[in-house]
This record gives C-alpha cells, structure tokens and sequence, in this order.
C-alpha cells in the first residue's frame, strides 16, 4: 500500500519561504538593486547623461568633500527632518489616540484628517504657496487689509524652513495616524481593563500601556517618517525652489540640479551613494536604539 | 498534493506580480518605442504608418496653432501620425535628458537655444537628410545660435524672442510718469529707478520691477552695463563693467524695488504682474499673446530698455529639432522642414504673434499690437556683440546660466558678496572654457 505524504517535508519548508519573497525580491532587484548598481558605476565616471563616459576613479568623491554647497544642504536636511520627525510623531499619535475613541463623527474626523495625505507633495506645494506666498499669498494679502506688516514668509530663511515643516506634518499625519489607530485598537483591551481595576489615571495608562504596546508601530512612523522626510524634494520645488538662498534646499534637490541642470550625472551620482549611506546608517542606529521596535518584557 | 499547491501558490503569485509590473508598461510598450520614432526603417515616402512622439510646451496659444498645422500635415500625409506631448518648460530638459539616456529620446521636440547648447551631441545632423547651405539662406544670420552647434545644423529655428520691457500702462499715468517716446529720448538706468520709485508711490502699485529670472533676463543688463559672461582670456563677470550691472541690481532689490521673492523663492512673475501689483516686468515678446489674452484690468505696453553704457537686448528663439536613434530621423526631418516652411511659419508666428526668423517672412503683418513688436524689433537691432560670444560655446548654458540661477539668490540673501559670486562665476568659465579649448 502506497504510503501518502500528509506534510511537507523539512527540505521542502526551507525553499517556500524563499519562494514566498521572491516576487518582492524580483522587484528590489529590478527596481532598487541593479539602479543602484549602476549608480556606484556612473559615480566613478564623468558622464553628462548624454554621450560617452570617461572612467574617472574616486573624483567624484574627492570633489563632493569639499563642497560646500552639498554639505550645507544635507546640514539644512538633518535640520528639517530632526524638526519635523518629532511632529510627524506627536501629532498624529495625538489624533488617532482622540479618534480611538466612541465619539460622534468618528469616522468623518478621520476622513478630514487623511484627506491631505492623499494630495500629492507637489500640490501641497502649490496650495501653500498660494497661503503664505510673499506677494501672492492669502496670507499677507488679508494682513495688509487689516493694516498689519506683511510677513516675510518665503524670504526669511527661518520662515521658509517653518513653512516647508508645517507642510510637511500638515500632508503626512493623516498617514501615520491611520498607522498608530492599527497599532491601538491592536492593544489588548484586558489590559486598560486590569489597570481601571488598580485605579490607574488615563495618563498612567498611556504613559504605562498605550506608549510600551504601541513601540513597533512607533518604530515603523519613526523608520518610514524619516526616510521620508530625508528625501524630500516635490513640495520644497514647488513652495520655496530650495530657497531663500539654499534655507530650504535639501539633498536630494542639491542633487538633482547637478544631474539635470549642471548635466553632471556622475557627480550627481557620487552625491546619491553618500545621501545612501547616510540614510543606511542613520536605519540602522534607529533599529539598535529601538531594539528592532521589540516590545519590553 | 500539498507540494503542489505550494509551489503552484508561490509560483502564481510571482507571475501575478510580474504581470502587475509588466502590464503598464507593456500596455505602454509599444507607444514607448512610437515616442522614439518607432521601428519602421528609416526611408522617406513609405506609406508605412508612422508614429512621432513631439514634446511640446507653451506660453500662450502654441500649442492650439501647432496642434492645427500638425493635422494638416497628417491630411497631405495620412501614414503619419504626430503625438503632441505638452510638459512644463521648466521640465523640457530633465524630460529629454532622461529620454536621452533612457535610449527612449523623442522623435521630435521644441527647444531653445539652451537645448541646443546642452544636447547637442543627440540631436540629428541635418545635413545627413537634407541640403543645409538652401536651409541656412532662408534664415537670418543673426540666429545662428538657435539651431546651430558649431557649423553643424541640429534644429530648425521657429520664432525669435527678445527680452525687453513691459510695463504697466494705468500706473504710470496715474503717477504722471512718462516712458520713452522713441529710441532716441531712451531713459538711463537711474532715471528708470526714480521713475519706478515714483510710480511704486503714486501708481497704485506695490512693488517696482519683476526681473523673470537672475540668468537670462537678468543678462540684459549685464550688457546694458557693457558687462559680459566671458571674454577671450576667459570669464569676464569680475570687471568693472559686470560688476556695476551687478551691484545697480543688488541695490534694486535692497531698495525693495525688485520684488525678491521671484528669485528667492519661485514666486511666478507673470501672476505678479498680471495682478496690476508691479509697475514694469523686465520679461520678452513671448509674453506678449500672454498678456493681451489675459490682463483686462489695466492697461499695458512695451517700452524702451534703459540705457547704461551701451543699448542691448538678449535675443532668444525657439526651434524644432529631431534626435538621433528614434529609427524615423527622415520623417521627423521632413516634418521640421514642411512645418517651418514660409508658408506654415507665416501662420505659427502671427497667429501665437511671434517675430519670425525666417528672411522671407520678414514682413508678416500682426492683427494686434504691432506697436509693440516695433520696439521688440528695435531692441534686437542694438543687441552688443558680446551676446553672441557668450551663446555660442555649446554646453556654456549649463555652467554660466546655472551659476547665475544658483549665486544670485545667494547675493541677494547677502550670505555672499557680489565679487564671490563674480569670481565663482569667472572661475567655472574659464574651467569650461579651457576644457573646451576655447582659451589655452
């Protein structure tokens, strides 16, 4: 009598897994890696994206040291995403801990406060800029009717960086709100249940419950939020062009201008693996600091 | 069976995948290789069906008159189709860049001095398709630089601009501030100054002048000033001439005068001045269809640049060139010379009221505002040499135009003095310029 197999055998379960991740491997490979590839090659060249291209070692490298320019953008970078993180978190942690909650238009106060999310950078560009624009703006335009100053916004470079911020945690909370409502209604209601019974007060409960519970979904907002934050281009081109004056010039515009203004697509290509290296290492400090996003026993 | 259905599992959902990332772009496929020309062989007067990606951008009615013409051209030859792709001017050049490299360049595309100067190297010869000496007697010679890349004949020039300035018709009467009455009672750039102080105070304007952008508009008074990017020796931008232009400008915006938003951020300035905010707009003529279809709340004219040490506008132009690789250069070619042809341009340019660069299309009467393309005309008469030295050097536009774009701004904000800039500037010239064997 034939024997029949009822399992899959050990062989067997060690390539599914493999076969599981190989569409989404075929894609980081196709998409991301072979790029990426071809980006460490272009950087070792002089290339202008158009004609032939010279092999030209580490100069790229050794230029990119010593400009300035490059530097001061990933300075004014480092400094939008420090200010900008900690809102992107506090903010919509706020909002889905209040929407959580049985209260009356639960569902429309969601919709309202997802809806920018939905809107593309470049849009959300182009609508404040229509708000606060120096002499075109809603803004100054209802101050000055009312007899006040008008207010320098995109012209002053620490109000520029304020307005790009605002945008910016203004388009991505409804996002991460809709991340941290799935990681509260996660949370086990036993819980809050146990400490009612202890007499815990609501902040008890949420600085001791809701904040311990809730740190792999942090971790996600905090890992996503910052990488995106660090590549932000479409809504500083269209609200400030990187200005006044390089205040709002980030990265990854800094980069592009060399790629496709300058027609520097090698140089441009040696400033992406350092961008690259910076977010890597910056991945992996968050990942050590949050323990992987692992909740503490 | 359960070996099976796993691996049937695993290998469905990888094929659902791929499909998913295939089916647009194979959907898109084959118009991908249509918007490089598409695979039918390279010979004229097939009746094989053609298909022509053109890339396409306006500032006014363009691309209406061009849609209209192209469907004219598909009435006399019905096996070509020509696909008009309108993008943003401020991204025609990352679009063909990316084209370009992508192997995927259009079949067509406008352009304008600048792509000339950048992307030289891709775009067709046209003395491989068709007689050039017959092609460049029909055009003046003062445009070489928009179709020209050394004596190579890489587009074909559609319409000429000339930077100059419009102002604001209302405010200035109502300030009681009179411009120019002809070319020879031309203001000096101190008396344009006070004149637009006056009108900032008694025109019922806000701001005094909207300069379009720090590079080539603001070049106008660059050379006004006898200033220039370069010279023989090599970048020119630190002499007395340059420096004077540069620091008449600074003081425009110190004084609040130039409305700095326009360069510091973006701000765009033709809403500006459409919002009869802005006394004068030191722009060009291609604003001109712009303007009279827009602005009804006031009047507007053109008047005379203000003199420095000399007289000069910029002259620019757009052209209409083909690129190599697309497996249809001949048609688009054809194309190009059917389109620009007296006739054809006759009806481009006073339809979208352009000057046209064509010799025997010299004398196309303009339904509207002719007035005002006289002194256009007029300021392209008195443009300095120096402009064309600074246009021919293919590629320059990149380097000079781009510092310019980037530095200004800088200048501006005051986070770096004129003379840095200047000597910036100087310095990437004479880099560029000794690269390209322009100066030993």
């Amino acid at each position: 009598m034939k024997k029949q197999k009822n399992s899959i055998t050990s062989t067997e379960m060690k390539i599914f897994p493999y076969l599981l991740i190989l569409p989404n491997l075929l894609i980081f490979a196709i998409f991301i890696a072979v790029p990426a590839v071809f980006g460490v090659a272009y950087s070792l060249t002089d290339w202008g994206g158009i004609g032939e291209m010279s092999f030209i070692g580490f100069a790229n490298y050794l230029k990119l040291f010593k400009d300035t320019r490059f530097w001061i953008s990933i300075r004014q970078t480092f400094l939008y995403a420090f200010i900008a993180l900690p809102l992107i978190v506090a903010i919509p942690l706020l909002l889905a801990t209040l929407l959580v909650k049985n209260i009356r238009f639960r569902g429309m106060f969601r919709s309202i406060f997802y809806w920018p999310s939905m809107i593309s950078y470049i849009v959300v560009g182009l609508l404040f800029q229509f708000i606060f624009g120096d002499s075109t703006g809603v803004i100054n335009y209802l101050l000055t009717r009312i007899g006040m100053q008008e207010v320098s916004w995109f012209t002053d470079g620490f109000n520029a960086m304020a307005v790009v911020i605002l945008a910016s945690v203004w388009s991505r909370s409804g996002f991460y709100m809709v991340t941290f409502i799935s990681g509260l209604t996660s949370i086990d209601d036993t819980y809050y249940e146990a400490a009612d019974v202890d007499g815990a007060s609501s902040f008890h409960k949420f600085w001791s419950i809701t904040l311990p519970l809730l740190k792999p979904t942090m971790f996600l907002v905090m890992i996503l939020g910052f990488i995106d934050l660090f590549k932000q281009y479409g809504l500083v081109l269209t609200l400030t062009n990187g200005g006044p004056a390089g205040a709002t010039k980030f990265a990854v515009q800094y980069i592009y201008e060399e790629a496709f203004q300058r027609f520097d697509l090698g140089y441009a290509s040696a400033l992406s693996m350092v961008l690259l290296v910076i977010l890597a290492a910056l991945t992996l400090i968050q990942f050590k600091l949050n323990k992987g996003g692992a909740v503490d026993e | 069976m359960k070996k099976l259905l796993a691996c049937m599992l695993a290998v469905c959902m990888t094929l659902t995948v791929l499909a998913g990332c295939s089916s647009p772009s194979s959907s898109s496929g084959a118009p991908a290789v249509s918007g490089a020309g598409n695979s039918a062989p390279a010979t004229s007067g097939t009746d094989k069906e053609i298909v022509m990606d053109m890339i396409w951008w306006t500032d006014g009615n363009e691309t209406v008159v061009m849609q209209e013409l192209i469907d004219e051209y598909h009435e006399l030859h019905p096996n070509i189709t020509i696909n008009l792709q309108e993008i943003a001017f401020s991204d025609l050049d990352t679009k063909l860049q990316m084209a370009i490299a992508g192997g995927e360049a259009p079949a067509l595309s406008r352009g304008t001095e600048s792509t000339v100067s950048r992307m030289h190297e891709a775009m067709v010869d046209f003395a491989d398709y068709t007689d050039v000496e017959a092609l460049k007697s029909e055009y003046l010679e003062s445009v070489d630089y928009l179709y020209k890349s050394g004596d190579t004949v890489v587009a074909v020039p559609t319409e000429v601009t000339a930077n100059g300035l419009i102002y604001n018709k209302t405010a200035f009467a109502a300030a009681n501030v009179e411009v120019p009455s002809g070319p020879d009672d031309i203001w000096t750039w101190d008396e344009f100054r006070e004149a637009l102080q006056t009108v900032m105070e008694k025109g019922g304007v806000k701001y005094g002048l909207v300069i379009d952008n720090p590079s080539h508009r603001w070049s106008t008074m660059l050379y006004e000033f006898g200033g220039s990017l370069s010279n023989a020796e090599g970048g020119n931008l630190s002499s007395e001439e340059s420096m004077n232009a540069i620091r008449f400008t600074k003081q425009l915006f110190d004084d609040k005068i130039a409305v700095s938003s326009i360069w510091l951020s973006g701000e765009d300035p033709n809403n500006l001045f459409r919002s009869g905010q802005v006394a004068a707009h030191l722009s060009g003529t291609w604003m001109i269809q712009n303007y009279d279809e827009n602005i009804k709340d006031f009047e507007w004219g053109v008047t005379y640049m203000p003199i420095g040490t000399t007289r000069s506008s910029v002259p620019g132009g757009k052209n209409i060139t083909a690129f190599k690789g697309t497996g249809c250069e001949q048609e688009a070619v054809d194309f190009i010379l059917w389109v620009t042809a007296q006739e054809q341009n006759e009806k481009y340019c006073k339809e979208c009221l352009f000057v046209s660069p064509r010799k025997d299309n010299a004398a196309i009467e303009y339904p509207v505002r002719a007035e005002e393309f006289a002194i256009f005309a007029d300021e392209l008469a008195n443009t300095v040499p120096e402009v064309g030295v600074d246009f021919s050097m293919p590629g320059y536009a990149a380097v000079g135009f781009t510092d310019l774009q980037n530095l200004w701004p800088e200048v501006i904000a005051g986070s770096l003095s004129p003379e840095d800039m200047a000597a910036q500037v100087d310095a990437d010239t004479l880099e560029f310029m000794q690269e390209n064997g322009y100066v030993k």
